[in-house]
């Protein structure tokens, strides 16, 4: 598989920390899948992804995209946030088209691609709704949308649904993999639940607290399991990962 | 959530219909003398006659419309300089450090401490005034700038930055509108600072506004016209601010809702 993105030695300390939060860590990322990170509260997670997505420096080591280094937050990785940071200010339109408004494509161009895209997350009928009307679950298909609008080649979830209820997360899910299929991205979903690790992730990254194997990667053979599906098996396997965890 | 922001228009109106009665009732018994508390009868008669002669061989709404004009030329030279110095102090390091301590230091001296000083520097005409009402009103409106931007959603800016917007953009179309409800917050109460603060700019040097015929008609002991005076501000300052809610409601029409 074609990496996409390489994590090398990459050693984070938060200035005036005594310990660094991730410690010589290495992670792949192929080209066109779905990898999951789990681990447990405070493990570092998101700042591997604040740093995979440029906002946070390494202290030592690199992040590279397609070979080049990582300097800053830039437009080809796409970052959908847990409180979706969507602009209350800007109906659903404008928050889909606000990264193209920002590098100046033209109208038309504009209109066109936030018209698909609102399509792909069945919100067409909310295009000129502001925001702060809209459910949860809508402002994050519109959060998710418009971290796809730049048609980026990494897109990143920071534990992008675990503020949502059951019922809308699964429905959640199943947009996310609906877009994963039709657009050939490749994903990178920062996770606290197992489930949620399982069932979105082609390979699972598990966060673990021993030092010297600070991450480690699985395949994962219940990739978009049915809930009707799980068995002892499945069972079983979850908890392995969890004994990982902990 | 309904009930807490329900108002009870009745028992406002009511309680002002309490106070004119009393008013009413403590000057018709002479409880006081007229030249304290002159009545309710007397005020709208000398309103009516202010309004046909005027005060001093000024018409009423000349003496008012100098007091607006002054008091909004202030707001607005306060408004244009406050904001962009508000916001780049809430952002930048270097540029608070240097404005900041001046602007802590001029924020609680009474007005009236540095008038005098304010007509030796920049003379006796309406520059006095304005510059005075603009000291009042500046302070507000820029510490409500810098926490405007102290406020702003570090995932706002995070997803701008990933969106592709330049710092630039980011500041424009993500720190500027973010901070917009703190802004009008701040102009608000600038409108109150400054207005409060109006009597003090006309009590020197001036011969016309509300501020000064009130002070003038205080020399004479002209309670009614003082009375006059004070319900044209205090009526003038409530609708203002009913204004300026009405405005913040239209632009700022995400306030409280994300």
């Amino acid at each position: 598989m074609e990496k996409i993105i390489e994590v090398k030695n990459l050693t984070l300390t938060y200035p005036g920390a005594d310990e660094s939060t991730l410690d010589a860590l290495n992670l792949d990322i192929n080209r066109g899948e779905i990898m999951t990170v789990i681990g447990k509260s405070g493990c570092g997670k998101s700042t591997l992804l604040n740093t995979i997505a440029g906002y946070l420096q390494p202290t030592s080591g690199e992040v590279l995209l397609n070979d080049e280094p990582v300097t800053g937050p830039n437009w080809k990785l796409g970052v959908v946030f847990q409180n979706n940071a969507l602009y209350p200010w800007l109906n659903v339109a404008d928050n889909i088209g606000f990264g193209l408004k920002m590098r100046h494509f033209d109208k038309l161009k504009i209109e066109s691609r936030v018209s698909t895209l609102l399509d792909q997350v069945q919100l067409a009928d909310k295009k000129n709704e502001y925001v702060f009307s809209l459910s949860g679950g809508m402002r994050q298909r519109v959060a998710i949308a418009r971290a796809l609008a730049n048609q980026p080649q990494v897109v990143m979830f920071d534990e992008s649904f675990g503020a949502l209820d059951e019922f809308t997360r699964n429905d959640i899910h199943n947009v996310v993999l609906d877009l994963w299929k039709s657009l050939h991205l490749t994903f990178f979903i920062i996770t606290h639940d197992i489930d949620e690790a399982i069932k979105l992730g082609n390979r699972i990254a598990i966060m673990t607290p021993d030092k010297g194997i600070p991450i480690k990667v699985i395949d994962n053979p219940y990739f978009n399991i049915d809930s009707a599906e799980i068995d002892a098996e499945y069972m079983k396997y979850k908890n392995d990962i969890l004994k990982q965890i902990i | 959530m309904k009930t807490r922001k329900k108002h009870y228009w009745g028992i406002t109106v009511a309680t002002w219909l309490v106070l004119l009665v009393i008013w009413q009732l403590v000057t018709s018994l002479k409880i006081t003398p007229e030249i304290l508390l002159p009545s309710p009868e007397k005020v709208i008669s000398t309103f009516v006659n202010l309004s046909k002669y005027g005060y001093n061989g000024i018409p009423l709404w000349y003496h008012f419309m100098i007091t607006m004009i002054r008091l909004l030329s202030a707001v607005l030279l306060a408004i244009i300089t406050a904001v962009p110095l508000g916001l780049i102090s809430g952002r930048i390091k270097i540029i608070y450090s240097m404005f900041d301590s001046i602007i802590q230091f001029i924020r609680p001296i009474p007005p009236l401490a540095y008038y005098t000083l304010l007509i030796l520097w920049v003379g006796i005409g309406e520059t006095s005034k304005v510059v005075l009402l603009y000291l009042a009103a500046f302070a507000p409106i820029y510490l409500a700038c810098i926490s405007g931007v102290q406020k702003v959603n570090d995932d706002y800016i995070k997803s701008a930055e990933s969106l592709g917007a330049t710092p630039r953009q980011v500041f424009f179309h993500v720190i500027f509108p973010s901070a917009l409800p703190d802004i009008f917050t701040g102009i608000r109460t600038a409108v109150g600072m400054a207005y409060t603060t109006v009597v003090a700019a006309e009590m020197v040097a001036a011969t016309y506004g509300i501020g000064w015929m009130i002070i003038n008609a205080s020399k004479y002991l002209k309670s009614d016209v003082m009375f006059v005076g004070i319900i044209i501000l205090g009526i003038t300052g409530v609708a203002l601010d009913q204004l300026l809610k009405v405005i913040e409601k239209k632009i700022v029409f995400w306030s409280g809702k994300s």
